[in-house]
């Protein structure tokens, strides 16, 4: 299976490359080892997180599109769906088989109809749109219901070193 | 934990080993040489040799034998027998034999492998330690082995199987890791196929030497040995079939009608696990039945790997009871169709969703999806629904569930049009008719819209609703502030968008070609230089458009704050 998942991602990292989506760079960290990716993920406009360039790492399995890859922000990041190590939480990135909050129905799982793009679009979406039911990071869940003001401060901090710029 | 301790001891290095290793041979010949000048210990050797004539069948008068019939002076023939009697002489000899194998292993490990990674370090480790505690329990729980001989016989077939053992499962790893590369030198695949071959190769001799073994000292030892080497030959064999297998897909045919599966690979597959798992439970009753006390703490090792195996073999057989009953289903109800397409026409139906390859032959599901079968199959045996609308499969079509497709592309739309950027979607736009329909449209829905908001410009709508599909959405995205009047404002005001461009052409170290063919270039150095840019630019302009905001905001500072 190893060579139709390496010719999979082979696909996908020249399509991410000659037709990327705006706000995004994706792809192998080392070409020796076309399974772990790194991308770049621009803040959408018009929310707490906007403008910031936060990087994430993508782990693809050897059975790659049958299960899911592994993301997780290696900036800091406090997102009431991403877990404080980076984790990320949304359920396109959940097998089929696997439900460890018990809410999703399977149409929102993950396919093999589904790609890196769409996997970071819908990052994007999260950032923007954050899922307070399911919380991999409590404290910010609670905080972005309950203080939103808080909530943005630590969003811009987050920006602001996110681009290396000093407060 | 004992590995744990191991790895904490102070082990010397290679060359440490190897330098004391002979140093202990050449005094250990040394002392046999005076040794044997002795004639008292001549005629002791002499008796001894006598009486070992009577009984020749040990191991010692065995060796001799060879020796004096072929090729030693009397002399050295009385060195060697002295330090195969002598205790202390003949632990030296298997020390240097073992220090052979380690610097053979080293050597091999530098030719083929090159540096080990640390997954694949931890692996043989694990497997290493694992063998030795296995083959411990063999030889003193089952065989019950007491003679030095015996036990130093039975350690240099274990550690011959164990070291073939060990690289065949490096090269197994080795080859997993390779496989997860795009471009690996001919020459590399070269050395790792022919370390497997050779170890096919060992591991057919081992065979003859048992059976060989099994003729003279009966075939209950042949059968405790064989297993091993069967096994190991099982191994290898199936690693060898992936790898060529492997590079089979690498380089398709390219007329070749690509189903992305064959039966065969997986029959194969499908045969050598099993057989490997047979073997291996066989292999264990045996010993357990041949352990001399049944109630033994061996014993209870012994029981335990029975069970793993056990449980690994009904497990098997149970997937493979799960597939023929998808694969009856598959057919039953997807049939195989043979599609017709213009090359590169219809990107999206032309290929399959799974593997995005090209499609000549695929199986057409119920609600007509199309995939190649061995993509399905695969993907059937996780989930039995359908990847691209999750309708289910298994209970053959009879349970309809609502389609929850729908819902998919819209929910997409809407997320993109958060994101702030303009993006199309092209795929739909792709021949020129139904481009043109949904052109015109597109221009009475934004007519629409615009009669409600007679400030916003036209492409502005227009744009907008390539994305909604929809003349609400659109209207909420205007009324929530997502859409501006005009197109965004750093393409629109010059004395801002100069800005960006000037500093990153003096911070950008490598000129990037703009022209989208260029950006993706066969040499994967170049392509990872490329990226390197492009995540610097990405980074950059955010910088540079993080700062704009900023001088916005000190313009014009919001009253409310």
């Amino acid at each position: 299976m190893a060579g139709s998942a390496l010719r999979r991602l082979m696909a996908e990292y020249k399509q991410l490359t000659l037709n990327p989506p705006e706000g995004i760079v994706a792809g192998p960290i080392n070409e020796e080892n076309f399974f772990d990716w790194e991308c770049l993920i621009v803040g959408p406009d018009g929310t707490c997180f906007e403008g910031g360039v936060f990087p994430a790492k993508l782990t693809f399995p050897t059975d790659y599109p049958l299960s899911p890859p592994k993301m997780q922000f290696t900036c800091e990041m406090f997102h009431p769906n991403i877990y404080s190590d980076g984790r990320v939480c949304i359920s396109i990135l959940h097998a089929p088989g696997d439900d460890p909050l018990g809410y999703e129905s399977s149409a929102e799982r993950w396919s093999p109809v589904q790609s890196v793009e769409k996997i970071l679009l819908s990052v994007i979406s999260m950032l923007a749109e954050p899922n307070d039911e399911s919380g991999a990071n409590i404290d910010a869940a609670k905080m972005w219901r309950e203080n939103r003001a808080e909530f943005d401060r630590i969003a811009t901090r987050i920006v602001r070193k996110s681009l290396n710029i000093p407060l | 934990m004992p590995v744990l301790l191991l790895e904490r001891l102070p082990l010397p290095s290679l060359e440490a080993y190897a330098v004391v290793s002979v140093s202990l041979l050449g005094w250990s010949l040394h002392y046999a040489a005076e040794k044997t000048r002795d004639p008292e210990w001549r005629m002791q050797f002499v008796e001894t040799k006598n009486i070992s004539q009577e009984i020749p069948n040990t191991f010692q008068a065995y060796i001799s034998d060879i020796l004096s019939r072929y090729w030693l002076s009397s002399r050295a023939q009385d060195i060697v027998s002295f330090s195969i009697h002598d205790s202390l002489c003949i632990w030296i000899v298997v020390n240097m034999a073992y220090c052979f194998l380690v610097l053979f292993g080293n050597w091999l490990q530098k030719q083929v492998f090159g540096e080990l990674r640390v997954s694949e370090l931890q692996h043989i480790k694990d497997k290493f330690w694992n063998f030795v505690f296995y083959k411990f329990i063999f030889i003193f729980g089952i065989k019950n082995v007491q003679s030095m001989e015996g036990v130093i016989l039975w350690g240099s077939w274990f550690s011959v199987i164990g070291f073939l053992h060990i690289h065949a499962q490096l090269c197994q790893d080795r080859f997993e890791y390779l496989s997860m590369t795009p471009c690996i030198p001919r020459h590399r695949h070269f050395r790792l196929l022919t370390l497997l071959g050779s170890i096919l190769v060992s591991s057919g001799l081992l065979f003859l030497i048992c059976l060989a073994v099994g003729q003279r000292a009966g075939w209950v030892t042949f059968f405790l040995v064989a297993p091993e080497c069967l096994l190991l030959a099982l191994r290898t064999t199936h690693v060898i079939a992936r790898y060529i297998l492997y590079l089979q897909s690498c380089h398709p045919p390219i007329h070749q009608l690509s189903q992305g599966w064959s039966p065969s690979t997986y029959y194969v597959e499908l045969a050598v696990e099993i057989s490997c798992l047979i073997v291996d439970l066989a292999h264990h009753i045996h010993m357990l039945l041949r352990a001399n006390m049944l109630l033994s703490m061996a014993s209870l090792v012994i029981f335990m790997q029975l069970r793993v195996l056990y449980e690994q073999l009904c497990s098997r057989l149970r997937r493979h009871g799960n597939y023929k009953r998808l694969l009856q289903m598959v057919e039953l109800c997807c049939p195989l169709v043979t599609q017709h397409f213009e090359l590169e026409s219809e990107w999206e139906d032309n290929k399959c969703a799974i593997c995005w390859e090209a499609a000549a032959l695929a199986r057409r599901l119920p609600c007509g999806h199309h995939f190649h079968h061995g993509c399905l199959l695969h993907w059937l045996e996780q989930d039995p629904t359908c990847p691209t609308c999750r309708r289910q499969l298994l209970e053959d079509g009879s349970k309809e569930t609502p389609p929850t497709s729908q819902s998919r592309p819209r929910e997409n739309a809407s997320f993109i049009s958060w994101t702030g950027w303009s993006r199309i979607f092209q795929q739909n736009a792709d021949t020129p008719a139904v481009a043109a329909a949904e052109n015109s449209q597109l221009e009475s829905l934004a007519e629409q819209v615009l009669q409600m908001f007679p400030d916003y410009s036209f492409p502005v709508i227009i744009e907008d609703l390539r994305q909604t599909r929809s003349v609400d959405l659109t209207v909420e995205n205007i009324l929530e502030g997502r859409l501006l009047p005009t197109l965004p404002s750093f393409q629109q005001e010059p004395s801002l968008s100069t800005l960006p461009k000037i500093v990153s052409q003096e911070q950008n170290p490598f000129e990037v070609s703009q022209e989208p063919d260029k950006l993706f270039v066969d040499d994967p150095q170049e392509r990872q230089q490329i990226l390197q840019c492009r995540k610097h630019e990405l980074v950059e302009e955010a910088r540079n458009r993080f700062f704009q905001r900023q001088a916005l905001a000190n313009i014009s500072p919001n009253p409310d704050s």
